[in-house]
């Protein structure tokens, strides 16, 4: 165990001293090996933080929402449709929504509109008052108390006070959303009485959500019921694309770092030849220089690891990820600030840790094996 | 113990490889685990989130609001990020960071 360790211990000496020797090759590789961990890692990190974000809240989304279509289209529900519902066992509560969207022309951004549930904190909402998401008050500067004007469908020009903002921690769930009374929704949109934009089921058991979402489908044909585990799917296969399209782009990245790490690695220059040969000369064995070369790509391949992991890790929850963040958050006029929340999936770092180093020391290896079995005489010589 | 003394008192580069190494290694690790246990359950944020969604029944992130399908990506009929067909180049930016919808 001793006599292991202490020759370990020798050959790190040795490689640390070739990396002293030739600190600028060393740098180099380094900087670019850690780089190209710091890229890929900031997009694990992102992409990783934000599906984990919406998973967690959209595990409070109704269950089931139940849309009606015409002609392959969303349409609005028909008064019949809360009768018919009341009679499917299992369903423990119905919320009728009302919901849509209003483009305002002065920012060019679209609002959702909404109509608060019968169950929400906000309540009492009169004709005239609405409340609005932070990200739209920061838009259009607008304060508690503040009036704002927009043309609703009938052409006529409807004016709202704003009573209350929705708090900024939430914005990332309401950046757009304005929240106004049933009544004034159906003025505003010239919506007709007794129509719905979809509907919401609250279920008893869990096991039954499919189950009642077949008996909707039955109930009714132009129906389309979205269970909640459809909207998390949703936005898992969203980030899970979007960082995937990321990979796609840095694609040419990635290869030009694994042909410089190849060239690196396998094409032994003629002063390594040498430098093998001599150590050949003097009494090395093949198995000490194989053993030596293993320790200069593990210190490299572990140290650019950790220097990139570190440095992704400051850039994505730290410094806020600037510039993946448009492309993996996605862009808009309405555009919600958020902090991420710091989330990092060990299996999936794992993995990565043994894809972006064993390459590496494999072809590392391999060439210096052929290099270290071959005559010091004939390696020196060439 | 001896063996850190060894190490240590003749300033070997070996030493110098693994105080790098142990100080990147206590720094990752402090992170990971801040990560994990502590910034992971105190965020307040995630909890305000959770709150408005489970209190408005909201059914989608407010991420981008450039088209209604790509507002309400879960919500939005089954071809509408891709008008005419699964693979169409949509006119909106964020249409094109979305995934064509599986056949």
């Amino acid at each position: 165990m001793n006599y292991w360790f202490w020759r370990q211990i020798y050959l790190i000496d040795f490689t640390a001293l070739v990396f002293m020797r030739q600190w600028q090759r060393f740098l180099g590789l380094l900087a670019v090996y850690s780089l190209l961990v710091f890229i890929l890692l900031a997009v694990f990190l992102f992409t990783g933080a934000l599906r984990k974000e919406a998973a967690l809240i959209l595990e409070n989304a109704p269950e089931i929402v139940l849309q009606h279509l015409k002609a392959g289209r969303h349409d609005l529900i028909p008064p019949e449709y809360l009768d018919k519902i009341g009679v499917i066992r299992g369903v423990q509560k119905v919320e009728p929504r009302l919901w849509g969207y209003h483009y305002d022309a002065v920012v060019k951004a679209n609002y959702t509109f909404m109509v608060p549930p019968s169950t929400a904190n906000i309540q009492n909402l009169a004709n005239n008052e609405i409340v609005i998401g932070s990200a739209l008050a920061r838009l259009r500067g607008l304060q508690i108390g503040n009036l704002i004007s927009w043309r609703g469908y009938s052409g006529e020009l409807f004016t709202f006070k704003v009573v209350q903002i929705l708090s900024p921690e939430s914005e990332l769930m309401s950046a757009d959303l304005v929240l106004i009374s049933a009544q004034s929704f159906r003025n505003f949109f010239d919506y007709p009485e007794n129509y719905y934009t979809d509907i919401t089921l609250s279920i008893a058991n869990p096991r039954e959500v499919r189950n009642v979402a077949l008996k909707l489908a039955e109930i009714f044909p132009a129906g389309r019921p979205i269970l909640r585990e459809e909207i998390l799917r949703t936005y898992s296969a969203l980030f899970d694309w979007r960082g995937g399209l990321v990979l796609a782009i840095l694609t040419t990245s990635i290869l030009a770092f694994a042909i410089l790490a190849w060239n690196k690695a396998s094409g032994i220059s003629v002063d390594e030849n040498r430098e093998i040969g001599i150590l050949k000369a003097i009494g090395w064995s093949a198995g000490d220089i194989i053993l030596m070369k293993f320790w200069e790509a593990l210190i490299i391949s572990f140290l650019a690891f950790l220097i990139g992991f570190i440095g992704a890790f400051v850039y994505v929850f730290i410094l806020g990820g600037g510039i993946f963040r448009s492309v993996l958050q996605g862009w808009a006029v309405l555009y919600p600030e958020f902090t991420l929340p710091i989330y990092i999936d060990g299996g999936q770092i794992l993995t990565l840790l043994i894809l972006l180093t064993v390459p590496y020391i494999s072809a590392i290896l391999v060439p210096i094996w052929k290099s270290a079995v071959s005559d010091p005489d004939a390696v020196i010589r060439i | 113990m001896l063996i850190f003394q060894q190490l240590n008192s003749k300033l070997r580069p070996a030493f110098w490889v693994l105080i790098i190494f142990s100080s990147l290694i206590l720094t990752f690790c402090i992170m990971y685990i801040s990560a994990k246990y502590i910034f992971a359950n105190s965020a307040n944020e995630s909890r305000a989130r959770a709150l408005i969604c489970l209190d408005l029944q909201l059914t989608d992130l407010a991420l981008m609001s450039s088209t209604r399908y790509i507002r309400h990506l879960s919500q939005s009929d089954l071809h509408s990020a891709f008008q005419d067909y699964p693979l169409a180049f949509d006119l909106f930016p964020n249409g094109s960071i979305v995934a064509p919808p599986r056949l």
